[in-house]
């Protein structure tokens, strides 16, 4: 299992190098002159010229990029903001936290509701309740989720002035930021869950489970969800990257300062380096969050756990 | 031996007819289908359904609420909103459809070169899959965007690049499973080439999840186009695009939350049909449901 855990994360390395030079060679070639955006335009040739051979801007491409890795990776150091002159760690740093925290809870409520609401469907097959879960989760997957925000602050907000439209302060502030994120995670997590679960329920082993006079909520609670668990996982993992791709919209729309926001202000302002930073730590973010889920299956499944080992 | 052959008629039948039977059976699919079409039709012909032009303006008549003669209202500007409405469909449709063609071609090429070659071309081609993968596709589509600019052609591309993984994946995965298949071996034992095997036994045998995948792709395209341009980072306005148009009509949200309703209901209504026809056709397709 050591083993196994120290090697996945090695893997991790050629990953992150790989994100790194694809987000640092798109945004070298992106247009617009570095130490103008950073400088203003009323600078002359001279100070620009010099500048640009102290920023390192004049040598060749790998030589700039290999200077960029070794800062991110050794120092930990993802630049200078062109537009507050402060470090992009820093502002990264300031901004994570409520992101962090809209996504955690996000996706506990979409856990939560969606494996509630999945098995509920799955073991009330072609019921009433079943049929109503699976038109309310192809709503939930089909719903715009920035659409769904302002609908939801036009009535909760506006009309009736029981939520705020803001922020993400108090529990008050956080339903309707989490509401429209955890939204399509929800229903996507249903819709695995049941699909899973039915899979499951009709395996032999379930029937003698409830043959030999288990009760109900036992099989499905012994049984059913714990084998039907490894496709939902993935799902979560997976979810987890959506997640904080959809973080900017509800971010935006709620005028929360989150990362997603700090990425969308900063390309406005053409402050690359922010831009930069951003999208390689959110893409890393996601590597470990892979990892753990990785990790999460073989605490699940142990038949798993013994290929992985072995090989 | 008549008898017979009676009997085996309805095994017969096509691949095609078989699964036009089992589709039709699902009524909300085929529903989903009939609606997809409509608006298919309503971005094609615009031009005769609507007597206004999406971009005039007309100031004197803005902000009117819906009527007869503007079933939607009108903008900021005047502009008749069920109008831009129906011409906005044209640009999600464009990069629906067109980031999906594109990704689907790019992916099923390499998952085909890399199923089908194994070895280090597998190893070298799956990691840079991982790389794009590690980014969340709609930041990937950001980061793509910041880059060469916010228009049509560059956000199309960059929702293609973020989606080429899934394609790649799915089509190594059949290729490596139907290549152990006994009749692909014997066709290479009979000197069959490497081309027509992979066009004659692989591809047709990969068809169904890719289809399935690609359905649901385009929603995904569409709602991701949609949400990059009601941020400022997809189709600029004037050009009317269902997420510009929310973009300002939020603005207006508190005295005219129609202006947000409508468009907002157009891509729910869109992205709705095309999830009830991939669920349809993924039942449809899978021969362990059929019969």
């Amino acid at each position: 299992m050591l083993r196994y855990s120290i090697k996945r994360l090695l893997q991790l390395i050629p990953v992150a190098l790989g994100v790194s030079l694809i987000v640092f060679t798109l945004l070298h070639i992106s247009p617009g002159d570095p130490v103008k955006l950073m400088m203003g335009e009323n600078v002359s040739q001279e100070v620009l010229e010099r500048t640009r051979e102290a920023m390192g801007l004049n040598d060749p491409f790998v030589v700039q990029y290999l200077n960029y890795i070794k800062d991110v990776f050794l120092h930990f150091d993802l630049g200078e903001s062109y537009a507050t002159k402060q470090p992009v760690i820093e502002e990264i740093l300031k901004c994570f936290p409520s992101t962090l925290k809209l996504t955690l809870v996000s996706m506990a409520v979409a856990t939560v509701g969606g494996i509630l609401l999945g098995v509920l469907s799955a073991v009330n097959q072609n019921k009433g309740i079943d049929s109503v879960i699976n038109v309310l989760a192809l709503l939930g997957i089909s719903f715009p989720s920035f659409w769904l925000g302002l609908l939801l602050i036009l009535l909760f907000s506006v009309q009736l002035g029981w939520l705020p439209s803001s922020g993400l302060e108090g529990w008050k502030g956080m339903i309707l930021p989490c509401t429209v994120l955890s939204l399509q995670s929800i229903a996507s997590l249903t819709r695995m869950t049941r699909s899973s679960m039915l899979d499951v329920i009709r395996q032999d082993y379930v029937r003698t489970a409830k043959a030999k006079g288990l009760s109900a909520a036992a099989v499905i609670f012994f049984h059913e969800i714990k084998n039907a668990l490894i496709p939902i996982i993935t799902t979560i993992g997976m979810d987890f990257g959506s997640l904080l791709g959809g973080a900017v919209l509800c971010e935006t729309i709620f005028s929360i300062q989150g990362i997603g926001r700090l990425m969308v202000d900063s390309i406005k302002r053409r402050d690359y380096p922010v831009v930069q930073g951003c999208v390689i730590f959110i893409a890393l973010a996601c590597c470990l969050v892979n990892l753990a889920v990785d990790l999460l299956y073989m605490v699940i499944d142990p038949k798993l756990k013994k290929t992985k080992t072995e090989g | 031996m008549q008898k017979r052959k009676k009997e085996k008629e309805p095994e017969k039948q096509s691949q095609f007819q078989i699964f036009w039977r089992m589709f039709r059976k699902n009524k909300l699919a085929v529903a989903g289908l009939v609606v997809l079409l409509l608006i298919i039709l309503a971005a094609i012909f615009a031009d005769f359904i609507t007597p206004y032009y999406p971009e005039e303006q007309n100031l004197a008549g803005a902000f009117i609420s819906p009527n007869a003669s503007h079933w939607f209202g009108t903008d900021e500007f005047g502009r008749d909103i069920y109008t831009r409405v129906i011409y906005g469909a044209r640009q999600s449709l464009v990069i629906g459809f067109g980031a999906v063609a594109l990704a689907m071609v790019i992916g099923c090429v390499l998952g085909l070169i890399s199923g089908y070659y194994g070895g280090a071309v597998d190893a070298f081609l799956m990691r840079i899959m991982d790389i794009i993968m590690a980014i969340p596709s709609m930041l990937f589509a950001i980061a793509i965007v910041a880059a060469l600019g916010s228009n049509l052609r560059n956000l199309l591309i960059a929702i293609a690049l973020s989606k080429i993984p899934n394609y790649a994946r799915i089509m190594r995965a059949s290729v490596m499973s139907v290549k152990q298949m006994e009749y692909v071996t014997s066709a290479k034992v009979l000197g069959v080439s490497n081309l027509r095997v992979i066009l004659g036994d692989i591809l047709p045998n990969s068809f169904s999840p890719i289809i399935v995948q690609a359905t649901l792709g385009v929603a995904f395209s569409i709602l991701t186009a949609a949400g990059m341009s009601f941020l400022g980072l997809g189709i600029q306005p004037p050009t009317p695009e269902w997420g510009n148009m929310i973009s300002t009509a939020k603005n207006y949200i508190r005295e005219f939350p129609y202006m947000t309703i409508f468009p907002g209901a157009a891509i729910m209504v869109t992205i709705l049909a095309l999830n009830l026809l991939g669920d349809g056709l993924r039942d449809a397709l899978d021969p362990k449901l059929r019969y």
